[in-house]
């Protein structure tokens, strides 16, 4: 699919050049977005999302161009290059497709985009539009790695009175590394089906809710010695549902935006989950309450994360003498994944400009799992648009 | 009394001073519209009307935009362009085309029927139709 876009974005100067009717370069759409953010821990012992004690500028800093052409008058190419500080600024695409418009209410959009998993998922790297200096990463973090795949997505617009509704249907693949449960992994053509519902009011409520599933497996970690240790002892249905060998994951989520006077107010849940993994399933959710003062924006968020491994792969060990040492370790594996995290975030936003935003942020992390440090974060950062 | 006159009078001429109209050129198929269909057009979320793929004009920063974006569209400065930038980076809308003035407007929309745009009242001339009026 990428090659067979990737023709077409070569394709898409020709079309200008050899069409009159879009010789005009007006026709062509530049913009662009960045940020420089810089964080630090305030405690000497414990990092946090990466920054330790001394202050760190280039991991989330970012800079982003985007050309749109038209095609046709209902097919535009749209290519989005990011380089990010974490990868030495390098440019690579973001998005780079081609929107088909059908009429008002239909349009098809194939080619590399953004998996949009959670509400804010797609804008991610786009600063200026969400209040904090980032959002929370107890959720933006699930499945990190994984934001891009090459898709097909289906995705329809009505309005009735002032209720909108956008329902979205996307099927993509992805290959690359991705973090799971803190250790690499490489995934090969992994399928990802989304689904997703939108409904807004009058533009000032919304509501989404969200359905992500993908099939993975884990290989190359210490796992692999543990699975083959229970095969090997005959315990084929206890590796099975410990080892991540083509199972689904999937992401269930319900978030909602409400700007009312000069009040905004989001909150989102997520309900993550592996199938006959020992993976853990998470419940992690937040509110963020904001209210603008002129240019100033001050928010608090809460959120609350909540891990647990499934209890199976021990249940599938018979309770002999034999078995006492992979009882041991096994319970181990799945005690180890369970956790319970409070943070609370004060974010300000002091807008400089309608395009330029100055944004500041202390998060508070703890943990309620006993022995596990807590810490927190200080972090500034100035994120515009073009 | 008298002063009391000369506020409401003042009032009403200021009144009218930051009324706009929404316009196309006088051959656009686009028909006259409510303010409902106006926030759509505006906000990104119509792209098509008449029959084609609307070409929507914003103005540079001006007091005619300023009003527009509070009387219209209920979203201003720094939270209209936060909105926008959702939107256009991830492919749901075309930015909107940026012109200078009610005169940019009134020369982009001559010989575009696509094209649609905001000017002040007195900036309506026989050359254009007018769609809404705020």
């Amino acid at each position: 699919m990428r090659t067979l876009f990737a023709r077409l974005l070569i394709c898409a100067p020709l079309f200008l050049l050899l069409s009159p009717a879009y010789a005009d370069l007006s026709n062509i759409r530049i913009n662009g977005f960045g940020q420089v953010v810089g964080a630090t821990t305030l405690s000497n012992d414990h990092s946090e999302q990466g920054y330790g004690a001394d202050p760190k500028f280039d991991q989330e800093s970012l800079y982003a161009l985007q050309i749109s052409a038209p095609l046709t008058s209902k097919m535009t190419a749209t290519a989005q290059l990011v380089g990010r500080g974490s990868e030495d600024f390098k440019p690579k695409f973001a998005w780079a497709y081609v929107n088909y418009q059908f009429d008002d209410n239909w349009s098809v959009k194939a080619g590399q985009q953004r998996i949009p998993t959670f509400y804010f998922s797609e804008t991610l790297d786009v600063g200026v539009s969400y209040p904090w200096l980032r959002p929370p990463t107890a959720i933006y973090g699930l499945a990190s790695g994984v934001s891009n795949f090459d898709a097909i997505t289906v995705s329809y617009s009505n309005q009735w009175g002032k209720l909108r509704i956008e329902p979205q249907a996307s099927y993509g693949q992805w290959s690359g590394p991705v973090n799971f449960g803190g250790n690499t992994v490489h995934l090969t053509d992994t399928q990802f089906t989304v689904l997703s519902m939108t409904a807004t009011y009058d533009d000032w409520v919304t509501f989404r809710t969200n359905y992500l599933s993908w099939k993975a497996s884990l290989t190359g970690t210490p796992l692999d010695g543990l699975v083959a240790g229970l095969n090997s002892a005959g315990l084929n249905t206890a590796a099975n549902d410990l080892a991540i060998n083509n199972d689904t994951f999937s992401v269930i989520e319900v978030g909602t935006e409400i700007n009312y006077a000069k009040w905004q107010v989001i909150a989102e849940y997520d309900y993550a989950r592996t199938f006959h993994s020992f993976y853990p399933q998470s419940h992690v959710g937040y509110i963020a309450i904001g209210r603008h003062f002129g240019r100033f924006e001050p928010m608090f968020t809460y959120v609350r994360s909540n891990n647990s491994s499934p209890g199976q792969p021990i249940n599938d060990i018979p309770n002999t003498p034999d078995n006492q040492q992979f009882r041991a370790i096994v319970g181990g594996l799945i005690k180890s994944q369970t956790t319970a995290e409070n943070y609370y975030m004060f974010d300000l936003r002091y807008d400089l400009a309608n395009n330029v935003a100055l944004k500041f942020s202390y998060t508070a992390f703890n943990s309620s799992i006993a022995g596990t440090a807590s810490s927190n974060l200080l972090s500034a950062g100035v994120a515009y648009s073009f | 009394m008298k002063h009391l006159i000369a506020i409401a009078l003042f009032g009403l001429v200021t009144a009218q001073v930051h009324a706009g109209a929404i316009v196309a050129a006088k051959d656009s198929p686009l028909e006259p519209m409510d303010a409902e269909q106006v926030k759509k057009i505006f906000l990104g979320h119509e792209p098509q009307a008449g029959g084609q793929t609307l070409a929507v004009l914003y103005q540079k920063d001006s007091p005619v935009r300023a009003d527009f974006e509070t009387k219209v569209l209920g979203k201003t400065g720094a939270d209209l362009s936060g909105y926008w930038s959702k939107l256009i980076f991830t492919g749901k809308a075309q930015a909107p085309e940026e012109v200078s003035g009610d005169a940019g407007v009134k020369a982009k929309i001559s010989g575009s029927p696509a094209a649609v745009g905001y000017v002040s009242d007195s900036a309506v001339d026989p050359n254009l139709k007018l769609l809404f009026k705020y």
